[in-house]
């Protein structure tokens, strides 16, 4: 289920080359026109713009460029619409105007994208707005495609008229007479026919007599309209007429059997009892639903109001018809209210696709999915007939006019250049796609021991949007079935990033640092279930805190949930206790320092302007000159690279990953692994990680032919560190890299194959500007109160007081116990007690005075005789106290729903185990509204299981963290 | 008798002074024999510029143009000596509704008038067109019609039409784009039955010659002529065209007035100026040119975005005036990002001959527009060429306009500079050998630049006074 990845190279690819072949797969087909509906997975193989296969499968080459839209997706022929508005909303001034030619109307320059966007790929085009007994001869053609005169399908489909209402108000018609003559001047404006349906029917007698050369009527509706319509009766070009009521539509069948002329009946909108009449007449009729309005019908209980019985009463009656909205766009709307009355959604679909082109005359090339038909498909993300349901992509001639992710992608590219001023600032390799998930599935897991059955959740812009038994589906969203769903499972401690090294960390260590986005364990924790990680180092009892970040997240900024999130402590420990008397003085302290500052905010002293804005005006001049210089340089670099490729040929891309185990400054069997990305013009940055150094180096550098020197970028205090390396490529051996390693005044040789040439590293925060941002808040105003001096751990003691941090206390007898959750509950603070083996003994004493337990080890206990299983998490559960699994681990946080599965299988339950996999583990963490759980406003980490959750047997299929689809 | 006697001279005297009046205002200096411009370098759109050359001109053609060392000046040649100037023929507006009192017409169709009985010959468009080297001007009807009347190329000089007048008729302006409470496929079946009756009459005409009801037939034997005899002098069609049965025995007597132009059309003997205002119109424009037959006497009058329909326009081989927005703008519906197109680049590209047009008759005028185009990347050449040669040549007067050589219009220009250069100005201009505008005499641009009337307006007044007069003090008289 790649998807995601597969789409966007696909429709890349597409975009490339025009006729080629090409294979789009989907959960459901319907071809309509009577072709069997396949369900399961069904395919359609268009070659050179027609159909050429179609079903479960289809005997494509290897190598046909495929589209997968995935289980979810629907695929039905592209809708048609036989009315557009396209052309004009002029009509001729004469009432029957046989000679105007709605394709002088078709503009093929214009986007019909709003067409598109609707799934529709044919419409028919008006010769004008359809006031007149004849208004002209109509047309159809295609929404897109490369040549103008190929999407013409019908230059002329005949007459269309109306004898309806709506054709009741011709003007008269005026002709001047040059020169005037005395007597009658310019001459007369001429009343035009007709005014009602009996004048109307006079009228088309008249004109076909007049065509047929029965009787002149030049006077009335002039010389050409004779000859025109003359022509067209010859050839037997079809009359689409328009007729709402029961007394038209009676009228016209009776003037066509007379006449013998091919009819197609457009209307009946207040034509419920037709049906029959019609079902003898057998000519193609077009139904036309009456939009939604808040129109005044009056009061008269003969008022003529639309019926809502028409659709189901022709299907009763077996009237074949095709279904006609008020434009393209609500096409599908509008066959939504056509089966208010009891109309099948079988033949409603029909109505818009396969009848619809029947009445236009154009079944044999579009309108049904069959062998050697047009390519023009509409994919939906649900039933086509589901007005919640959107168009995911639009295929004509088998080409893609429209895909509703790229014109998202396009979008917000757009958007973020907009708001950052610059060319957007997404990260190197990984494409922030921005996709709208939808997940349906038979059990969603909410995390809370709440179950949907089924249902579903709207994930958008990373974060859960929707939950409930059914969500909307807006404009492409994906949806992905399966049969459960449930949070991301939340590790409350791990270790997870620190690579085996077990540094011991200085108190204001910046953990951030640690993280390496897009590294492969990460994600395979990730896709193990375990999204989210309170990360800890492994040096116990030194008090620290921790960060929580998301090991899947696309960049820095993705992966951080919180940083200094919780306090890890110990008990019995003597800081922990100073530390906790401390705490009583320190919230007095900046309890009074928030007040006063809050108090000086009420009234804020005036600022003194001069200083500041002079400052900031040549700041913000230096940077203007910072970017445009650096403008400058860009466009210098684009030409000089384009110089050099001309003299030389373009030397592979160093970009990937490089890795070895290497001796370095004398200890041997040292891990290095540098990841280098090629950017313009040789410049190189990257990542870098050694055996002899806890922090991830962030490098940069330039590479000059095959030698390249990179430099660790500034961190606190500076690092002196250098790479000096040759890169060799032939095509001999592996790629590699030989050079020196320069830190701390040592030399040491590495040489370093390459292990992919893959870098998904994303980007970071620019630490410059957060730098600048620090510069400005120096700027303190006079009469500012001074705050109280700052102590990290003090600090998250007062946050969790507050209620916003999370402490974890190591503790483990049961008389420890006692006294840590004595002495914390003095400080206002519940603290999670942490290998807290003995707490299910001292369940009383703590109910309700913690915030949760965590275990190491197994939760399942045996009685002192090894019979009887004790499951401590269920009895902890059970008394209200909330527990949580934690791994203690790095890349062992995958076994994490295993580790609960097997616990919940001992005198536990799934719920349970589920809770404290979950929304437990987040409410310890204080973030319950972030993480752990399927509720609007949560990050979109999602996992979706083949069977229930916490079953031995259950796979995980997918998983999405922020929303996005984590992939291998 | 006495009367009479005594308010003759005094008629003949009134009527003398009109003459002269008007002989001084239409050409100030004697026309001279001959006239020589020595200039510092002639652009002549005839080959490469020349360098310190001389034009020899007699009272309307050119009769030769080179380097100075080459032509020998006669003696009783009067020489306007520019060593510093630049001379260049005038430019040709290939297509303008400037100059008429009013664009168009209430009715569809209207090939039967004439643009030459609208024509103001003293609109200021006319001197503007002098200020700024504009000496050639195709004045045709505006885009809102079907059918409108035919044009007429003129000089902007001259007291009357006539004097103006260049080519009458040069050609009859259509418009495939919906004039206002017309559709395009409306417009296109009015365009269409325009013709089609064109066909009728003509077709009933030879109905009527066939059973001898025709008119000329019936006046020769009421005269008692030898009819079959002198039938020939008039053929309808003579060009190309629709064939007709027995089309060719109708004399062009007999086809109506207002039907003429359009049979003129038909036979390839009158080029169309068809308007089409958006690509989407380009394919019925050019269907209806071929139906009819006129596609080779076409030129397509483009809207803005016509150049999306290049390809259709390089194939059919029409050539085109473009309007004068040059470059198009155009909104990414998804992404409001702007794409701008420069559209003569895309019609060079095709090989359409392209000619451009003046925004307005001021600073955006030919030069501008020329200028515009070379910073938009045309090549000098061929912006040059769009305002000058390939106009001349679309009105089918390429060895009159347009261009300094032998034989041609003594229509000349001097600029005290690059002519697409803002900082140069039209300094004399010569129409038909004779100096009509010297920029040092331009009597708007001394009251403009140095507070002098022209002649012939009131007398220099305190502004302030005047305004008091128009309204506070004839205000008050009215009270009182």
């Amino acid at each position: 289920m790649r998807t995601l990845l597969s789409l966007a190279c696909a429709a890349l690819m597409l975009g490339a080359s025009s006729a080629q072949d090409l294979v789009v797969r989907a959960g459901t087909i319907y071809p309509c026109g009577g072709g069997d509906v396949l369900t399961n997975g069904a395919a359609i193989w268009i070659q050179g713009g027609k159909i050429k296969a179609i079903g479960k499968d289809v005997p494509a080459p290897v190598g046909t460029p495929e589209l997968d839209y995935g289980m979810g997706a629907v695929i039905a022929p592209g809708l048609v619409s036989t009315r557009s508005g396209y052309g004009s909303g002029v009509d001729s001034a004469r009432a029957a105007a046989p000679f105007v030619q709605a394709i002088d109307n078709y503009n093929p320059y214009a986007t019909y994208y709003s067409a598109l966007r609707a799934g529709v790929t044919t419409v028919f085009l008006e010769p004008g707005k359809t006031d007149r007994l004849i208004a002209g001869q109509g047309a159809v053609v295609k929404m897109a495609g490369d040549d103008n005169d190929a999407r013409i399908l019908t230059r002329s489909t005949g007459l269309v008229g109306s004898v309806a209402s709506n054709a009741r108000f011709s003007p008269g018609f005026w002709e001047p007479r040059l020169p005037a003559t005395a007597d009658i001047g310019l001459g007369f404006e001429n009343r035009q026919f007709p005014r009602t349906v009996m004048g109307a029917v006079v009228a088309l007698k008249e004109l076909i007599a007049f065509a047929r050369g029965d009787g002149n009527f030049a006077d009335e509706y002039g010389t050409p309209a004779g000859e025109v319509l003359g022509e067209l009766i010859q050839q037997g070009a079809p009359w689409r007429l328009r007729a709402e009521t029961d007394e038209e539509v009676a009228a016209l069948i009776e003037l066509f059997a007379m006449g013998k002329m091919p009819l197609v009946i457009e209307g009946l909108e207040r034509a419920p009892d037709s049906a029959a009449l019609l079902a003898r007449a057998n000519y193609p009729v077009i139904y036309q639903v009456t939009e939604p309005s808040l129109q005044d019908f009056g009061k008269d209980p003969d008022a003529e109001r639309p019926s809502t019985h028409v659709a189901a009463n022709l299907k009763k009656n077996g009237v074949a018809f095709a279904i006609q909205g008020w434009s393209p766009t609500s096409l599908r709307f509008a066959a939504g209210l056509a089966m208010r009355g009891g109309l099948d959604s079988q033949t409603a679909l029909d109505g818009i696709t396969y009848r619809a082109a029947e009445a236009l005359g154009v079944a044999n090339r579009v309108g049904s999915l069959q062998v050697g038909r047009d390519g023009d498909l509409a994919v939906f993300n649900g039933s086509p007939l589901d007005a919640g349901a959107s168009v995911l992509a639009t295929l004509i001639d088998g080409k893609v006019v429209y895909d509703a992710r790229e014109v998202d992608a396009k979008r917000k590219a757009f958007e973020a250049k907009q708001a950052s001023g610059t060319t957007g600032q997404v990260g190197p390799l990984v494409e922030r796609v921005p996709v709208t998930t939808v997940v349906s599935v038979q059990e969603l897991h909410l995390g809370d021991g709440e179950v949907l059955r089924p249902g579903e959740l709207l994930m958008r812009d990373g974060r859960i949007v929707e939950v409930g038994a059914r969500v909307s589906r807006p404009a492409g969203a994906v949806v992905v079935q399966g049969f459960a769903a449930m949070p991301g499972v939340v590790d409350v401690l791990g270790h997870l990033g620190m690579e085996g090294a077990d540094p011991r960390f200085s108190k204001t260590f910046d953990m951030k640092r640690m993280l390496e986005p897009g590294d492969w364990l990460d994600r395979e924790v990730a896709m193990a279930g375990t999204t989210t990680v309170n990360l800890t180092s492994r040096s116990q009892p030194l008090e620290t805190a921790t960060l929580v970040y998301k090991p899947a997240g696309v960049d820095v900024d993705a992966m951080v949930v919180r940083d200094q999130g919780a306090l890890l402590m110990s008990w019995p420990n003597g800081s922990t206790a100073a530390n906790l008397a401390k705490l009583a003085k320190y919230n007095e302290d900046w309890d009074a320092y928030e007040k006063a500052l809050a108090e000086w905010e009420k009234n804020p002293p005036a600022p003194e302007p001069e200083k500041t804005s002079d400052k900031d005006k040549k700041d913000e001049e230096a940077k203007k000159e910072e970017s445009s210089e650096e403008g400058d340089k860009k466009d210098d670099d684009g030409k000089k690279k384009k110089k050099k490729s001309k003299d030389k040929p373009e030397a592979v891309p160093v970009t990937g990953a490089f890795e070895a185990q290497v001796t370095l400054a004398g200890k041997e069997d040292q891990k290095f692994r540098l990841r280098l990305l090629e950017g313009e013009a040789g410049a190189l940055e990257g990542t870098l990680r050694m055996g002899d150094f806890p922090d991830l180096v962030l490098l940069e550098g330039k590479r000059d032919g095959y030698k390249i020197r990179l430099d660790a970028m500034t961190v606190e205090g500076g690092l002196a560190l250098a790479l000096e390396l040759n890169f060799t490529d032939n095509d001999e051996e592996l790629p590699f890299l030989e050079g020196r390693r320069l830190f701390r005044g040592l030399e040491d040789t590495v040489v370093l194959p390459r292990t992919s040439t893959e870098y998904p590293v994303a980007k970071r925060p620019d630490p410059k500007k957060d730098e600048d941002e620090d510069k400005q808040d120096d700027k303190e105003p006079k009469g500012k109160p001074k705050a109280p001096s700052l102590d990290f751990e003090l600090d998250l003691l007062r946050r969790a007081h507050q209620g916003s941090a999370a402490i974890f206390v190591r503790v483990d007898r049961e008389d420890h116990i006692r006294a840590c959750v004595d002495a914390f509950a003095d400080a206002g603070i519940q603290p999670v007690l942490v290998s807290a083996s003995e707490a299910h003994e001292v369940i009383d004493s703590i109910a309700g005075r913690v915030r949760g337990v965590i275990l190491t080890g197994s939760p399942v206990t045996t009685s002192n005789r090894g019979l009887v299983a004790i499951n401590r998490y269920a009895r902890l559960q059970s008394a209200g106290i909330p527990v949580a699994f934690a791994s203690f681990a790095e890349e062992g946080a995958a076994g994490l729903i295993d580790v609960a599965t097997l616990a919940a299988l001992e005198d536990w339950s799934t719920q349970g185990a589920l809770r404290a996999l979950t929304v437990d583990a987040a409410a310890m963490l204080s973030l319950q509204d972030q993480v752990g759980s399927l509720k609007a406003g949560c990050g979109g980490d999602v996992l979706l299981l083949d069977g229930p959750p916490l079953l031995p047997s259950t796979q995980i299929q997918q998983v999405w963290v922020n929303g996005l689809e984590v992939q291998r | 008798m006495k009367l009479l006697s005594n308010q003759l001279p005094l008629t003949l005297a009134a009527l003398a002074g009109s003459v002269t009046l008007a002989v001084t205002f239409a050409a100030p200096a004697v026309a001279q024999e001959k006239q020589a411009i020595k200039a510092g370098t002639i652009i002549t759109m005839d080959g490469a510029p020349i360098q310190n050359g001389v034009i020899l001109m007699d009272g309307t053609r050119v009769l030769a143009v080179g380097p100075a060392d080459q032509i020998e000046i006669p003696w009783d040649a009067e020489v306007t000596d520019a060593p510093d100037m630049v001379a260049m023929p005038g430019f040709v507006e290939a297509h303008t509704n400037s100059g008429i009192d009013r664009a168009n017409e209430t009715l569809d169709v209207t090939p039967f008038f004439d643009v030459q009985d609208s024509i103001n010959p003293v609109d200021f468009y006319f001197e503007d067109c002098l200020r700024f080297g504009i000496t050639t001007i195709n004045v045709q009807q505006g885009n809102n019609t079907v059918i409108a009347a035919m044009g007429a190329v003129v000089k902007p000089w001259g007291m009357t039409v006539d004097a103006q007048l260049v080519m009458p008729q040069s050609g009859v302006k259509m418009s495939v784009s919906p004039k206002a409470g017309k559709s395009a496929a409306t417009q296109a079946a009015t365009l269409r039955q325009a013709f089609a009756d064109l066909r009728s009459h003509l077709e009933q005409l030879v109905e009527e010659k066939r059973q001898g009801n025709d008119r000329a037939h019936r006046e020769a034997l009421a005269q008692g002529r030898d009819y079959e005899g002198e039938d020939a002098k008039g053929r309808a069609m003579t060009g190309k065209g629709w064939i007709v049965e027995g089309m060719e025995l109708v004399p062009r007597v007999e086809v109506d007035e207002k039907m003429a132009p359009l049979l003129k059309v038909v036979e390839g003997r009158l080029t169309v100026y068809m308007y089409c205002g958006a690509p989407a119109q380009v394919r019925t424009a050019l269907d209806i040119a071929k139906e009819n037959g006129f596609l080779e006497n076409m030129i397509l009058v483009l809207g803005s975005g016509c150049f999306k329909a290049a390809d259709q326009i390089a194939a059919a081989k029409v050539p085109v005036i473009l309007d004068e927005n040059l470059v198009f703008v155009e909104v990414d519906p998804i992404t409001e990002e702007e794409t701008r197109t420069f559209e003569a680049q895309v019609f060079k590209d095709k090989g359409i001959p392209f000619a451009l047009t003046s925004r307005d008759s001021g600073m955006e005028s030919l030069w501008y527009q020329a200028a515009m185009a070379v910073g938009q990347g045309l090549s000098r050449e061929d912006a040059l060429a769009a305002v000058t040669t390939v106009p001349a040549k679309l009105m089918g007067l390429e060895n009159r306009v347009g261009v300094i050589k032998p034989g041609a219009d003594a229509n000349i220009v001097l600029y005290n500079g690059d002519p697409l250069s803002v900082r140069s100005q039209v300094q004399h201009v010569f129409i038909d050998g004779q100096k009509v505008y010297d920029r040092s005499n331009d009597p708007r641009l001394k009251h403009l630049f140095e507070g002098q009337r022209p002649p012939g307006t009131a007398p220099a007044q305190d502004a302030g006074s005047n305004v008091e007069s128009s309204d506070g003090t004839g205000d008050k008289k009215d009270k009182e």
